[in-house]
This record gives structure tokens, C-alpha cells and sequence, in this order.
């Protein structure tokens, strides 16, 4: 064979090498026709599930609750038994005609009833000391009291206390130091890449941020529509929220329901919780689960103290799941701003690490019951980990499976949160994990983010 | 270079999302050289523009599958070959029947006078000019061989023949292309 027959695969290389014709404008207008319109779905999807919590904290700003009244009603109440004064029920019932509204500081009485005059401001901030919100009375001296600046408990580094305080009114409670936490609504978007996209909304009676001195059991409730879109919600994350029994479960797609309620019972600085919710899961392909979330008894702690860092060993009884984290620490660090007294700012920046082990056992039962028009599956599950794998099975057989559950993960988050007034307090939150489940059979690993973005309406 | 991959990166994640912007950078940015390779695949130009168009919407739709593991350039020619390949198997069919005669070749050659005076170094246009005198079958066999390096095994699954068949049609390719483009003081 002559060289020139074996260089021609290389002689035309290096002809072609680098070889391109011109494309001109109307061939990208022609491909342009041929291609799908825009995808505009993803903006769609983000514009859609960020409308909902602005529609409801709109609504919730429009529309107070009537809770207020009765409130109003049991301080005032106390208010006149204290000054030895009998009071008609009529009177104590009525709202004022507008937003006649004040915030009075609440203090220890050994420390705090010497500050309580005859009339005039009070500038001087007190240290872990709490501001509860009350309706001015009017009778007690014909004008109704002026605005007041409010600021949550004194940790929380928004700032101390400036304007009007009725005095009277500060004395009194002043007796009463250990009140129970506020109620306040909570409305509450998750969205985690390999989770879900989550709307709660809860009407709870908890401890708010840097709130040591929270007493009193709690009463939550939470109402929310989850879409599940894939099959990493084995991993939970661990939260304030209770009835997450769902974000366990193996699933690949659906849309969630979930309703679910309980008390909570402070014990220190932990509180135990118990509660029954159900979660019905809307499967597509005429599939429909039921699942009810029982009887989860769940310690957490308040570790809302901005620069604390606090270990904590949290224990939750799920049925027959335990659920052990055996350390958690976290450090945040807020860092207070303030336009006015009206709009104070807050950013808060954190760095969230945790090691965690977890071992869980699992059993999990399902009845199947086959419907000759649909093919309705009723499920009771209480899952907890991965592989949990959930088949159809015959009518009345009961499966039951144990598992074994380890995980360690790290996590980094940031996140601020915006006090616009007094009431209404909205929260971002970005994390991003990384985990590993060493007892699972290929040692599972995963990696999620995610973003919270909640709103809270409190009185 | 590290600019540049961010550029792309950012790029590709445009196109993802199905931002019309980005395409159009990407399609500016690859276009000319996707033609050049369909060019060399297909008969003629008219049907190398329409292997272009059908070429990038593949790649915007299967730009989700891409996962860095190549370069990108490389994973996107891979789509264009296929995709000219594609093209001429609906328009025609491979088979063995459309091995020329011996001789054939020989007498299209001499009876071309502008193909005689040409030799290395040409042009590309006057190469892929020599390739379109190439059946369509020993074109594409030549160009996955000689130019992007495919095994006639390989070769033989993508075009639905046999590797004899591949190898048969490579080397007639092979001396046709030299009787056209090696001048003649060069080859004796």
C-alpha cells in the first residue's frame, strides 16, 4: 500500500479539521417554529405555590380572628379582680370601636412591680422579660391608650422598648409573669429539590423566638397540601412540625392532604407531644392511600435562643417507631436592623451541623380492599425509613416488616426573617443536606435542599 | 478557560429551562460547525440543513440526559452524526445492492476533468465536492471510519449492515477518494 494511500483518512482530517458552514438567520427562525414553545412551566409552578401563602397571610391581615375578643376578655377580667373591682359581663366582652390595641410589658414581680407608676413612658428596657399584646381598656381612664411599640421577648434582639406603656396595666401583669405562649397563625411553605413542595398552615400556641419563659401546654393544628414528587421522601428532616409521618414514605408521586392536631406539654426546656392526625394521599392511576399519622409522642426543644448552641437528645414514639437522634448543636447568629419602630428587619445567618443516629423499627400494615368499580387501597403505615416497600396485598393481610435505621448527615443553612409590624413575621430558610444511611443495603446516600418561606400571623 | 466552561454551564442550564435566548446562543455558537459535519454526511446541502434542524432539536430535547461525563461538543456531534444518519435511512435504505459495479468508478472518475486537477492540499468544498460523487452508503461508511474513528463493527450496527459489508464499502470509498484527490505525480 503507497503512503499516500494510507494518509488519506489523515489528509482529509486535517482538511476538515475545524470545518463549518455559516448559518444564517432564517435557520434558527426555521428551527425556532420547530421547537416547542417556552417552557414557562417552572415560573408557573413557583408563581403558583408562592401565591398561596401571600393570599392567605392577605387574608389573615384582612381578617382577624375573633379569638382576640375572648382574649381581651379573660385579661380584663383579671385586670378588675385585681384592683378589687366588681365588673359587668357586658362590658368586658366589648372590642374597642377601632383598633384601640396596645402591647404592655410583661415582668417577673419581684424585679418589675416598682417600676409600675402612676402614669407616664417608660424607655427602660428589661432583660428576659416579654411583651404580651392586650385590647387598651377604656374604662379605666376614658381615652384609649396610644400606640405602643412591641418587641418578642428580649433575646430576639429586635430591639427594646420605646413609646407609652399603660402602667397600670404592666403592674398587674406583672403578677401573672409566667403566662402561656402566644397563639399565633403560621403559614408555612416548604420546598426541598428531592422532597416536596409543602403548605401548612397551623394555628398554634407555642413558644416564639428567645421565649425562656414559656409555660402552659400547647394546642397545634396543622392543615396542609403536599405534592410529592419523588422517591427521597424516606429522608425526614427533623422540625417543629409534627405529623410528618408522611415525608417518610416511599413515593413516587401524588398529592397529599393532611390534617392533624395534638397537644404539646412544656417539660423544661423540651416539651412532649402528642397527637393523631391523617394524611390521605391522592395517587394518581385510581390509587388512594389513607394514612393516619397516631399518637406521636415527640420531645423537642426550644432552641430558638439566637447564639446558643444546645445538645439535645429528642425522643419520638410513632407507633412502633423510635426515633432516636442522639446530637444535634446548632449555632445562628442574628443580626438585628431596623428602618423605624415600625418595620424592624432581622437576618438571621446560621450554620446548622448535625450528626445524628437514628435507629428505628419499623412494622407497617396495609388492607387492601379490591372495589370492582376503582381500585381503592386503604394503607395504615407508619414508615420511618427506607425500603418500605408497600405492595398490594390480598384482603386482609396484615404485612409486617422491621427495619433497622441509621443516618448521619450535615447540614448548612441560612436564612432571614422580616418583622414587618407587630403581628406579622415572615421567615426564609435555606439548607442544604447531605446524608448517608449506612444500615441500608447499598448504604444510601442523599443530598437535598431545600427552602422554607413562612409567615406568621400572631396576637 | 475556566470562564468559558462557567459560560457554557450557564448556557446549557438556560436551555434547559427552554429560554429561547440561550438557544439561540447555542445554535450561533455550534451551528456552523454541526453543519460542517452534516455536510460531510449528507448528499447534498439543502438535506444537511434539514439534519441541522432536526440535530438541535434533539439536542434541546435531550439536553436533560447530559451529564458532563463528555465534552459537550463531543456529546453534540455524536447526536448530529446520528441524526444524519437517521435522515438517510428513511430516505433510502442500505444495502449490499448498492455496491457500483467494479469499474464504476473508474469511468465516473475520467469522465470528471475539474475532479483530475484536484489534489491535497484542497478545500473542504472541494472534498465534500469529491464525496458527493460517493454513493450515500460508502459516504457515511467512509466519514464514521476514516473521520470520527468508528469501528466497522460499530459502523455495521448503526447502519444496519454487515461489518464485511462496512469494510467492503470502506475501501472502495477509500480509493475512490484517492484516485480523485491525490494528484497524479504523487501517486507515482
Amino acid at each position: 500500500m503507497s503512503q499516500e494511500h494510507k494518509d488519506i483518512e489523515h489528509l482529509l482530517r486535517e482538511t476538515f479539521k475545524g470545518y463549518q458552514e455559516p448559518v444564517f438567520e432564517s435557520d434558527w427562525e426555521q428551527l425556532e417554529r420547530a421547537l416547542p414553545r417556552e417552557n414557562h412551566r417552572h415560573r408557573f409552578l413557583w408563581a403558583f405555590w408562592l401565591s398561596l401563602p401571600v393570599a392567605v397571610g392577605i387574608a389573615f391581615w384582612l381578617f382577624q380572628p375573633n379569638a382576640i375578643v375572648q382574649y381581651s376578655k379573660s385579661v380584663e377580667k383579671t385586670l378588675s379582680q385585681a384592683q378589687g373591682k366588681e365588673i359587668n359581663p357586658s362590658d368586658v366582652n366589648q372590642m374597642p370601636a377601632d383598633d384601640g390595641i396596645s402591647y404592655e410589658k410583661i415582668t417577673p414581680p419581684s424585679r418589675n412591680r416598682s417600676q409600675a407608676t402612676a402614669s407616664g413612658t417608660s424607655e427602660k428596657r428589661l432583660e428576659k422579660s416579654a411583651y404580651r399584646r392586650t385590647d387598651v381598656v377604656q374604662s379605666r381612664n376614658g381615652s384609649k391608650g396610644e400606640s405602643q411599640n412591641w418587641s418578642s421577648a428580649g433575646n430576639n434582639s429586635l430591639g427594646g422598648s420605646t413609646g407609652q406603656i399603660n402602667n397600670e396595666l404592666r403592674e398587674f401583669k406583672g403578677e401573672i409573669p409566667n403566662l402561656s405562649g402566644r397563639s399565633f397563625h403560621q403559614i408555612v411553605f416548604n420546598y426541598s429539590r428531592s422532597k416536596a413542595a409543602k403548605l401548612v398552615f397551623g394555628n398554634y400556641r407555642r413558644a416564639l423566638d428567645g421565649w425562656r419563659h414559656f409555660r402552659g401546654p400547647e394546642v397545634w393544628m396543622i392543615a396542609g397540601v403536599q405534592f410529592l414528587s419523588s422517591a427521597a421522601m424516606n429522608v425526614a428532616d427533623k422540625d417543629e412540625w409534627k405529623g410528618k409521618g408522611l415525608s417518610r414514605s416511599r413515593l413516587q408521586q401524588g398529592l397529599i392532604r393532611e390534617i392533624a392536631a395534638g397537644i404539646s406539654i412544656p417539660f423544661g426546656l423540651s416539651s412532649l407531644q402528642v397527637g393523631l392526625g391523617e394524611s390521605q394521599i391522592l395517587k394518581p392511576m385510581r390509587q388512594h392511600w389513607t394514612v393516619k399519622t397516631r399518637m406521636v409522642i415527640d420531645s423537642i426543644p426550644y432552641r430558638n435562643m439566637p447564639g446558643d448552641t444546645l445538645f439535645w437528645i429528642p425522643v419520638r414514639f410513632a407507633d412502633t417507631l423510635v426515633d432516636v437522634v442522639t446530637e444535634f448543636s446548632e449555632k445562628r447568629l442574628i443580626i438585628p436592623f431596623r428602618f423605624n419602630q415600625n418595620f424592624p428587619i432581622c437576618a438571621k445567618f446560621g450554620l446548622n451541623f448535625q450528626v445524628g443516629g437514628q435507629l428505628g423499627i419499623l412494622q407497617s400494615m396495609k388492607a387492601t380492599i379490591p372495589s370492582p368499580y376503582t381500585d381503592y387501597t386503604w394503607s395504615q403505615v407508619r414508615s420511618g425509613m427506607a425500603g418500605t416497600a408497600q405492595t398490594n396485598a390480598p384482603v386482609g393481610l396484615v404485612d409486617a416488616k422491621n427495619h433497622l435505621r441509621s443516618r448521619i448527615d450535615v447540614q448548612l443553612g441560612t436564612g432571614a426573617y422580616w418583622r414587618f409590624n407587630r403581628n406579622l413575621t415572615v421567615k426564609t430558610n435555606v439548607m442544604r443536606t447531605s446524608g448517608l444511611n449506612p444500615l441500608t443495603r447499598n448504604g444510601e446516600k442523599y443530598h437535598q435542599w431545600g427552602g422554607q418561606l413562612m409567615f406568621m400571623y400572631q396576637w | 478557560m475556566e470562564k468559558r466552561v462557567d459560560d457554557i454551564q450557564s448556557l446549557l442550564s438556560g436551555c434547559r429551562q427552554g429560554d429561547r435566548r440561550a438557544q439561540h446562543e447555542l445554535f450561533s455558537r455550534f451551528g456552523p460547525k454541526m453543519l460542517g459535519i452534516c455536510r460531510r454526511y449528507c448528499a447534498n446541502p439543502d438535506d444537511a440543513r434539514d439534519a441541522l434542524q432536526e440535530g438541535f432539536i434533539k439536542v434541546f430535547a435531550t439536553l436533560e440526559k447530559y451529564r458532563g461525563e463528555s465534552a459537550f461538543e463531543t456529546w453534540m456531534t455524536r447526536i448530529f452524526i446520528n441524526t444524519a444518519i437517521d435522515l438517510y435511512k428513511k430516505k433510502n435504505k442500505i444495502s449490499q445492492t448498492e455496491l457500483p459495479l467494479p469499474g464504476q468508478y473508474e469511468a465516473d472518475v475520467s469522465s470528471d476533468t475539474d475532479v483530475d486537477n484536484w489534489g491535497f492540499p484542497c478545500s473542504p468544498e472541494e472534498a465534500i465536492k469529491a464525496m458527493d460523487q460517493l454513493p450515500q452508503g460508502y459516504r457515511l461508511v467512509f466519514n464514521l471510519h476514516a473521520l470520527e474513528n468508528y469501528a466497522h463493527k460499530d459502523i455495521a450496527s448503526m447502519l444496519g449492515i454487515s461489518e464485511g459489508t462496512s469494510k467492503s464499502q470502506y475501501a472502495r470509498a477509500r480509493r475512490f477518494l484517492q484516485q480523485i484527490l491525490i494528484p497524479k505525480n504523487i501517486t507515482s
